[in-house]
């Protein structure tokens, strides 16, 4: 009778572990074809944030490329139809890296004039003399503006390096900041340069992210906050134009979503490109990653910036190729003309 | 809760002045037993948070345990601290990349022993334990690790066998955990860390129960004498797997375990 009963609650013990656990399970995807196409469409299905921006069917997709994946196919093959696929959210913050080739949607900016030569802007503007700070050019131009070139969010000078650089320019009347063809970096990336900025705390947009798998499970926006920088740096407090272009993008993007806020400052040039949902990255079972965006991001009035950001109105310009090889640019002059004129 | 528990747990192995007895030493009458070991086995762990896959490798670690009988009742109250760090080390399907977990465990626990016989015994109770820890995925962007923490009083079984082999003592026992109630932490299921670092901190902390958050602890082994010393040699399952927020993971490991045994075999049985 006891072992009867012990017996029956090993039994009991090992069905409620068992039911318990299977519910802390995982898909399990095979290494083959079709088993990366389907982790591949699953992990974007169920994570990527911009369905409704984007105004994609994926369970459609889904439907055209499956079929696609036939015995025998390459890995060569797979990644050009997850590419294809991949291309349909018209997002440059999708890509698919593997040992041979890293996809990207590129229409963002390849449709669209470049507006920027940074030869240009050192041959005619600057006179080949300037100061650098790795990823930042400074310069004083002869109208008494200053000019800061910022090409990468993947990197900030120090808090010691910008005193020294605000210092130097001080004496000029504004100051502009060109941030064209700069494709993103870190988020963290803007605040140090933001609080040289800003006088006050701000807000300077929202972000939110997904709490399930559906396609419009997600949080509240939650309030992206700057403050101004500490006591005893150096800090700006005249007009400031940012110049942009349509390579403008992520981070940079949120960098001009922030900056159009700001009191004082003018965006000049042309509509940014875009990047508003921070990206994440999945490994696929055959080895490959996926990168998606995953938490979308607002300007303050909650207008997603997944699509650009105009310039400040009356401010939009653009500089032709032709023009910036005689050596003009215009959005510089537009932003130099603006700022002298307040 | 740490310096709390470690307070309690100090204040129970320390000899306590108003207990000690001029004529037999606290540390001679309810003696320490400590066994210190090293593990090393087979992984496998996933962590939908930072990947779809499963993942497989080695886990390695180091752990302590202190046993020691209670006063208000030396023969029946055992009073039981662990403490643990291990890592684990577990590549892709495609054998391209390596997940890493990283785990600290401390718990603090009291069993109701009893004694059938000279041979066999068991015990039964339960402990407080906190493990904090990370999965560590160094492909992913901005979605490199994610946190492991929880708070949990779980339940404990354990019982032991000791027997004589060529002259020497031997003690076989098992000693099962299995964690009830507590809190753990999770980020929601899309949520960034640059998010959590900004001051959102919504949604981040979960009463855990066996429905989202259920594991156990293993740990059979075997004490002998060896030249001179005791050694204490065994096997140990782990599982812990979480389900919260649609985010779920598991860490599963199965390891040799090898240590030294200070202070009697077993404990209240000189």
């Amino acid at each position: 009778m006891k072992r009867k009963y012990t017996s029956a609650i090993a039994a009991l013990a090992a069905t409620a572990s068992m039911s318990l656990s299977s519910c802390h399970d995982a898909p399990d995807y095979d290494t083959s074809a079709l088993g990366t196409f389907d982790c591949l469409w699953e992990t974007v299905d169920t994570r990527y944030c911009f369905f409704a921006e984007k105004d994609v069917d994926w369970q459609e997709v889904r439907d055209r490329y499956r079929p696609r994946v036939i015995e025998g196919i390459t890995q060569t093959e797979l990644f050009g139809l997850c590419s294809e696929m991949l291309a349909e959210l018209r997002d440059g913050h999708v890509n698919l890296s593997s040992a041979f080739d890293i996809s990207y949607y590129r229409e963002w900016w390849s449709l669209y004039p470049q507006d920027f030569n940074w030869r240009t802007v050192q041959q005619y503007y600057l006179d080949f003399n300037y100061r650098t700070l790795g990823v930042m050019a400074y310069a004083i131009l002869p109208q008494n503006v200053a000019y800061v070139r910022y090409s990468s969010f993947s990197a900030m000078p120090g808090e010691g390096n910008l005193d020294i650089m605000f210092s130097y320019l001080s004496p000029c009347d504004a100051l502009i900041i060109d941030i064209r063809d700069n494709g993103g970096g870190e988020l963290t990336n803007i605040r140090p340069l933001v609080s040289r900025l800003i006088h006050d705390k701000m807000v300077g947009g929202y972000i939110s992210h997904k709490t399930g798998p559906g396609h419009d499970d997600f949080s509240k926006p939650y309030p992206v906050e700057y403050e101004p920088a500490d006591k005893g740096r150096v800090v700006w407090n005249k007009p400031v134009a940012v110049l942009t272009n349509r390579s403008c993008f992520s981070a940079a993007n949120d960098f001009v979503a922030v900056m159009k806020e700001v009191p004082g400052v003018i965006i000049v040039g042309a509509r940014t490109g875009g990047g508003g949902g921070m990206p994440f990255t999945a490994q696929m079972p055959n080895g490959w990653n996926l990168r998606f965006s995953a938490s979308p991001m607002t300007d303050v009035r909650g207008k997603s910036i997944e699509d650009g950001i105009d310039p400040t109105q009356g401010c939009e310009a653009h500089s032709p190729a032709e023009e910036l090889a005689a050596g003009r640019d215009a959005i510089l002059d537009l932003a130099i003309q603006k700022l002298t004129n307040h | 809760m740490l310096k709390l528990l470690t307070a309690l747990a100090a204040a129970a192995v320390l000899p306590a002045p108003a207990t000690v007895r001029a004529e037999t030493p606290d540390s001679l009458r309810r003696p320490v037993t400590s066994t210190y070991s090293v593990e090393a086995g087979g992984s496998r762990m996933f962590d939908t948070y930072l990947s779809p896959l499963r993942y497989d490798g080695v886990r390695v670690g180091l752990s302590g345990e202190w046993q020691k009988m209670m006063p208000a009742s030396p023969r029946h109250l055992l009073m039981q601290m662990d403490a643990s760090i291990s890592s684990a080390f577990d590549r892709n399907p495609a054998r391209s990349t390596t997940m890493y977990d990283f785990t600290a465990h401390f718990a603090w626990g009291m069993l109701y022993t009893l004694r059938f016989s000279d041979a066999w015994s068991a015990g039964f109770g339960g402990t407080v334990g906190f493990t904090a820890g990370a999965a560590y995925l160094p492909v992913n962007g901005n979605n490199p690790a994610n946190a492991d923490v929880d708070v949990m009083l779980s339940l404990r079984a354990q019982g032991a066998y000791r027997f004589t082999l060529w002259g020497r003592s031997f003690t076989l026992r098992d000693c099962v955990t299995l964690p009830a109630v507590g809190a753990m932490f999770s980020p929601e299921f899309g949520e960034s860390y640059y998010e959590i670092y900004l001051g959102n901190s919504s949604g981040l902390a979960h009463a855990a129960w066996w429905g989202n958050h259920f594991c156990i602890d293993n740990r059979l082994s075997l004490t002998f004498p060896l030249a001179g010393r005791q050694v204490t040699a065994g096997y140990r399952f782990s599982y812990a797997s979480r389900w919260v927020n649609n985010l779920s993971s598991r860490r599963v490991s199965h390891s040799f375990t090898i240590g030294l045994t200070l202070g009697p075999q077993n404990p209240g049985v000189r």
